[in-house]
């Protein structure tokens, strides 16, 4: 059993027993198995034990006053706790604490739905509670409401809000611009309900957010400030037809045309969703299952000192029949709409350089649901999964190709071909971000221990160079949080130094997920 | 082929949270199998864009000495399915007793061996 640093044994042991009084005995786990499944399944340390992130035990509550109980425990005998909803978080850590020795306060259980509102279209939901389990209640309800599912669909929506995860159907992917309210067990054990749940008997809650005085529901995402343990959020309805469109060049610098003719119709609320890259730079990349599909020549491009012209690219790209540029745009809703949305658009981009492709419409009831596919990511060389480089960037063409330039460098001094062929260079895929945009590389964790610490390096150096070109990210997992935190280090760390105030103020015994974001409770701070 | 639509949208039950001893369910099983297995273990091609990512890697494994899909096998022991379960193997990460509970595991591996020629013992 690893018993956390600053509590002691007997202490540890205590609070375990009270915790099974609470919960009772089959629901708090302590055996070195029981507990090894709190462990990240993706880690990079796999085969140095020392260096993981463990949890010291786990305990599984259903209730609220549970939770409120666990907590006093964990202050009377300062026991650190890390709460998880589903703990299905892969690739950003899971289940694994960032302080070792924590006990994981295992939300899983706790999955009711609380109200579904159809015409309103809101939800409140309890943290367990999985996209899966919501999805089947709203077909069981004949609802047509849907979620902002990513796959797998394991993870919750409680969970991934508040970790800033993206869905594929909320307004710009972003679930938690849907949170509207919260119910949140504070470090001292009391209950809180932000914004119109503080009014006693609100109708409010799930309707407006702001309520009264400052604002305060982003204090609660990736952070350690409190146990969410309900939370509404709004819903839209599932749209009947998303219909796609691309604009495709021969030459990169058709990009920035294309996004100044696209940005603007996103913003205007014409498109969905939007995105921008060139093919021909992406077309040898294999990292996320993907096949490569250009000529060998986009490595020796790669891989010389400059990173080829554009007139080299665009060279490439005409003698293999692969665009230089490429635009995006979707726009989803009914019929009609849909079509005159698409007709607008392309009189809009009428004139630009390019040929003008209409996607094949994908009809809203077709859908499957969200569910545990992990899909083409699973098929990669890794014996034991991956974790994320996640940074942020400018939708403009000239910030896509200085942070594309940057990670190329950084994998050349760090002599990693095989990682810069892997990724080769990135636009942005998918649905989501907006004015920004994220490169989602993942780095496949494999037995070779040598690799994977070379690997980490890697990481660390892409994490610290981009973010002194101010590409932070926007999310990391347990065992990177301090050197993210890093990055937002404007005023001398001024950001982290206020959540340090505030983490000393409302948690005094430090007992609320330690190091989650880079913010320590003053006991374990380092000076 | 399991109707696997029918068991993800008609069926609301809980699932994870028993304890105790009870007799193994295949039929409670099947339904296991549903919600935590069938996304990447159902067989080829699968209805997503992507195919089902365990049929897939287990087809390359074997190819064709054994059934890909976990449905079709005869040959998985209960100490098999127990500890890929529990453990993971691979992309495959482990699953909890809060997500599925002992008695739960118990089921599911009553489904996936109930067609076995030889009984292993668990």
């Amino acid at each position: 059993m690893r018993i956390p640093q600053g509590t002691s044994e007997a202490d540890f042991k205590a609070a375990l027993q009270e915790f099974t009084n609470v919960v009772g005995p089959d629901w708090v786990f302590t055996s070195d198995e029981d507990v090894a499944a709190y462990r990240d399944a993706y880690s990079p340390f796999v085969g140095q034990p020392d260096k993981m992130n463990v949890a010291g035990a786990a305990v599984s509550p259903t209730t609220v006053e549970q939770v409120q109980q666990i907590v006093r425990i964990a202050n009377k005998y300062t026991v650190p706790l890390f709460a998880i909803s589903t703990g299905r978080n892969l690739g950003y850590g899971g289940s694994s604490p960032p302080f070792s020795g924590s006990v994981i306060v295992d939300l899983k259980r706790m999955n009711k739905v609380v109200e579904v509102n159809e015409t309103e279209a809101y939800m409140i939901v309890e943290p367990g509670l999985s996209f899966i389990d919501m999805h089947r209640h709203l077909t069981s309800i004949g609802s047509n409401l849907r979620l902002s599912a990513p796959q797998p669909g394991w993870g919750s929506p409680i969970g991934n809000g508040l970790d800033h995860g993206h869905g594929d159907a909320s307004f710009n992917g972003d679930n938690f611009s849907m949170v509207k309210g919260l119910e949140v067990v504070l470090p001292s054990g009391e209950l809180l309900r932000t914004g119109c749940g503080a009014v006693p008997g609100s109708k409010l809650w799930m309707h407006y957010e702001y309520g009264f005085g400052p604002y305060i529901n982003g204090m609660f995402s990736q952070s350690n400030f409190g146990i969410v343990t309900k939370a509404c959020f709004w819903l839209t309805p599932n749209w009947e037809v998303q219909q796609s469109f691309t604009i495709e060049s021969d030459k990169t610098d058709d990009m920035q045309r294309y996004i100044d003719a696209l940005l603007p119709l996103r913003n205007e609320g014409v498109l969905h969703g939007w995105g921008i890259t060139s093919p021909i730079r992406e077309s040898g990349a294999h990292n996320d299952g993907r096949h490569p599909y250009g000529p060998k020549e986009v490595y020796a491009l790669l891989h010389s000192p400059e990173g080829g012209t554009v007139q080299q690219w665009d060279d490439l790209g005409r003698s293999s029949n692969i665009p230089a540029a490429r635009g995006m745009g979707s726009m989803r809703g009914a019929a009609p709409v849909v079509a005159a949305q698409l007709a607008y658009a392309r009189e809009r981009l009428k004139g630009l350089p390019g040929n003008f492709t209409v996607g094949k419409p994908i009809y809203g009831k077709d859908w499957l649901g969200p569910r545990i596919d992990f899909g083409i990511i699973a098929i990669q060389e890794t014996s034991h999964g991956h974790f994320y480089f996640s940074p942020m960037f400018k939708a403009q063409a000239k910030d896509i190709f200085a942070i594309n330039d940057t990670i190329r460098r950084v994998m050349i001094e760090h002599n990693d071909y095989d990682m810069l062929d892997n990724f080769c260079w990135s636009g942005t895929r998918g649905a989501g971000p907006d004015k920004y945009m994220l490169i989602l590389l993942e780095f496949l964790v494999h037995d070779d221990i040598d690799l994977n610490n070379r690997r980490l390096d890697l990481f660390r150096a892409l994490v610290k160079t981009c973010g002194e070109n101010g590409w932070p990210e926007y999310r990391t997992p347990s065992y990177m949080q301090d050197i993210v935190m890093n990055q937002y280090s404007f005023n001398d760390h001024a950001l982290r130094r206020f959540h340090e105030t505030i983490k000393d103020a409302i948690d005094p015994s430090g007992i609320l997920a330690p190091g989650k974001a880079g913010v320590w409770p003053k006991r374990l701070r380092k000076t | 082929m399991i109707n696997t639509k029918a068991l993800l949208t008609g069926v609301a039950v809980s699932l994870g949270v028993v304890s105790g001893t009870h007799a193994a369910d295949a039929v409670h099983g099947q339904l296991v199998f549903g919600v935590w297995c069938t996304g990447c273990h159902e067989p080829l091609p699968g209805p997503s864009y992507a195919p089902p990512a365990g049929t897939y890697v287990l087809e390359q494994h074997y190819h064709g000495r054994v059934p890909s899909a976990l449905e079709q096998r005869t040959d998985l022991s209960p100490t098999q399915i127990r500890t890929t379960v529990r453990n993971g193997r691979n992309m495959m990460p482990q699953t909890r007793k809060t997500e599925i509970s002992d008695a739960d595991l118990d089921d599911l591996i009553a489904y996936l061996t109930q067609h076995n020629k030889t009984k292993h013992g668990k």
